[in-house]
């Protein structure tokens, strides 16, 4: 029989999701939604909580909400109502939240992984249900008080609560990357966690593999990205399993994630514990959401990226990674199909997508926009090594100069150095005085070898000029020249 | 409705009741959740629940920005403000 400290525990985790609709004007009253603008400039009595204050609908943050709940493959409700969430926080002026309780606008949806499981078919986590609320306000907590601005009270949230289908940190990981590239597609939300309008809490427990009840379930928050939500779960999974195999007990508590420490600890709350008195909205009148707008709705989406991912290793033919990569922004699929409709040259236009490109995203940490890279200047560039202007490796050079210019690659190749005229090198005295030094140099093994017949020979003579030339030059001219200085 | 729950209620409702007020609080409010237990033995097996007494269906509004209070208008009420923000006791310690 095994004991506590031998035996073996699997995790269960579950991700509580909350998107901020960027729509103009807030949820329930008309001031607007703007992030960073003076504390408490965009208020109002309904936002403020005044008495005798009403809330109306806006109409534009259901429709987002209905986006959203297509795009995580859930059905959406016909009918639906508000309710009141009771709790007192100084965030929240109206002593309750306003969301959805037992009629979410969207339910019974899916996530397909890209994680394999043992047998290898794709994970699959389900999405329990996507419903709207308002957001509160934001607290500053200093030493002698707490300062509050109601500029994002009533900000519209799509609240998206998984399933317990993910079982260690890199499956929620792998959730969160899959819901916001869906989402990504759909222009709803800025899906910044930097910036809040993207944030998630996990809900994780333990137990003991093979067992199905589930275990002591922690909440854990206060994440800032999703590494930390992976760094997070690990870190609890952990904590747990440390706890149970010394004979310890689990309580249900919220923690918080310390960014620094690399820790969760429990937040000790003066708040009661959960009890929120949930009751439908008197202020609001149930709303009908007809067969008609759903399906326009659907009309109106954007291919999504499980569609789009299908296409392009049919249509274009490309490698898995590189078509998993294009569609996980809807800008980096939009850029290749823009850039292969100039040039029909998809294999091309994805690896340079997937290579340098990338590259400088992650090195700039900067957006697609930010580069300011149009797909004509691609193809020009493309071009310019087709022609034999540049090499594979002063093209990347260049690449690289050009982004956040809106100077054509000819041009910065040639402010560069790096372009090779159209004189060739033939009339280069650069190139026949490299090669001259090459030859001298090497004379006695590598010129012989290269004269007796030898391919290898010719290939590391070549490198050697392309060194000394710093690559100034298409190395597919340079054999017939070393020949001829060979042979003298 | 005893006197555990009465105390609960008020705490979630950040009440402060003496001893005294907790028992008599009981009794009232047993009284009332009494009625609606006497409502609640009426069969309404074929009568849907209403949560509103009008049927206003889809009052919504469009997607339009107003102009919002000026940020001293908004924390005029506030028994304390701080550059433009409500300052209220530290929440964490």
């Amino acid at each position: 029989m095994a004991t506590a400290t031998t035996v073996d525990f699997e995790a269960v985790i579950g991700l509580e999701t909350h998107v901020q609709l960027k729509t103009r004007s807030k949820m329930f009253c008309s001031c607007k939604v703007e992030f960073g603008a003076p504390a408490n400039s965009l208020t109002c009595p309904v936002c403020l909580g005044l008495p005798g204050a009403l809330p109306v609908v806006n109409r534009q943050a259901i429709e987002f909400g209905i986006r959203v709940g297509l795009a995580l493959n859930c059905q959406i409700a016909h009918s639906i109502r508000f309710h009141r969430k009771n709790y007192f926080y100084p965030d929240l002026p109206k002593g309750y939240q306003i969301t959805q309780h037992d009629t979410p606008l969207c339910f019974d949806g899916v996530l397909e992984l890209p994680v394999r499981d043992a047998t290898g078919n794709p994970r699959v986590c389900r999405v329990t249900r996507a419903h709207l609320e308002e957001d509160a306000g934001k607290s500053i907590h200093l030493e002698g008080g707490t300062l509050v601005d109601l500029n994002r009270a009533g900000t519209p949230l799509v609240e998206i609560v998984s399933a317990p289908d993910l079982r260690n940190a890199e499956e929620a990981h792998a959730y969160l990357t899959t819901l916001k590239r869906n989402l990504s597609y759909l222009g709803v939300s800025e899906l910044s966690m930097e910036k809040g309008s993207l944030r998630c809490d996990a809900n994780v427990s333990i137990r003991p593999v093979g067992e199905s009840r589930f275990g002591t379930k922690v909440e854990v928050k206060n994440m800032n990205s999703f590494k930390s939500v992976a760094n997070a779960i690990n870190f609890e999974i952990q904590r747990q399993k440390r706890i149970l195999r010394a004979g310890g007990t689990l309580h249900q508590e919220t923690r918080l994630w310390d960014e620094d420490k690399l820790e969760t600890r429990s937040m000790r709350s003066k708040e009661e514990a959960n009890d929120y008195r949930y009751f439908p909205e008197p202020d609001l009148a149930p709303f009908e959401i007809g067969r008609g707008w759903i399906d326009e709705v659907r009309r109106s989406l954007p291919e999504l990226p499980e569609k789009r991912l299908l296409r392009y290793l049919d249509d274009f033919k490309l490698a898995r990674a590189e078509a998993d990569y294009l569609v996980t922004e809807r800008e980096l699929g939009d850029f290749f199909e823009a850039t292969v409709k100039l040039y029909d040259q998809p294999r091309k236009i994805a690896a340079w997508i997937s290579g340098e490109l990338t590259h400088a995203l992650s090195e700039r940490n900067a957006s697609l926009a930010d580069l300011k890279l149009e797909p004509a200047r691609l193809v020009e560039l493309i071009s310019l090594v087709e022609a034999r202007k540049l090499n594979n490796i002063t093209a990347k050079e260049v690449f690289h100069a050009m982004l956040g210019t809106s100077d054509s690659p000819e041009q910065v190749a040639r402010r560069m150095g790096k372009l090779i005229e159209a004189s060739g090198a033939a009339e280069d005295p650069a190139v026949a005085a490299a090669i001259a030094e090459v030859i001298a140099e090497f004379n006695d093994k590598a010129v012989k070898d290269f004269l007796e017949g030898k391919e290898a020979a010719l290939k590391f003579l070549v490198g050697q000029c392309m060194r000394k030339l710093k690559g100034k030059v298409d190395p597919k001219e340079l054999p017939p020249l070393i020949e001829k200085a060979a042979r003298g | 409705m005893d006197e555990h729950t009465v105390r609960h209620v008020a705490k979630l409702a950040r009440l402060e009741l003496d001893e005294a007020e907790i028992r008599r609080m009981a009794g009232e409010l047993a009284k009332i959740t009494g009625y609606i237990e006497q409502l609640r033995a009426v069969n309404v097996e074929h009568v849907a629940p209403t949560v509103h007494p009008f049927f206003d269906l889809n009052a919504w509004r469009e997607d339009v920005v107003k102009p919002s209070f000026s940020r001293a208008e908004a924390v005029s009420n506030a028994p304390e403000q701080e550059e433009g923000f409500f300052k209220v006791p530290p929440v964490i310690e």
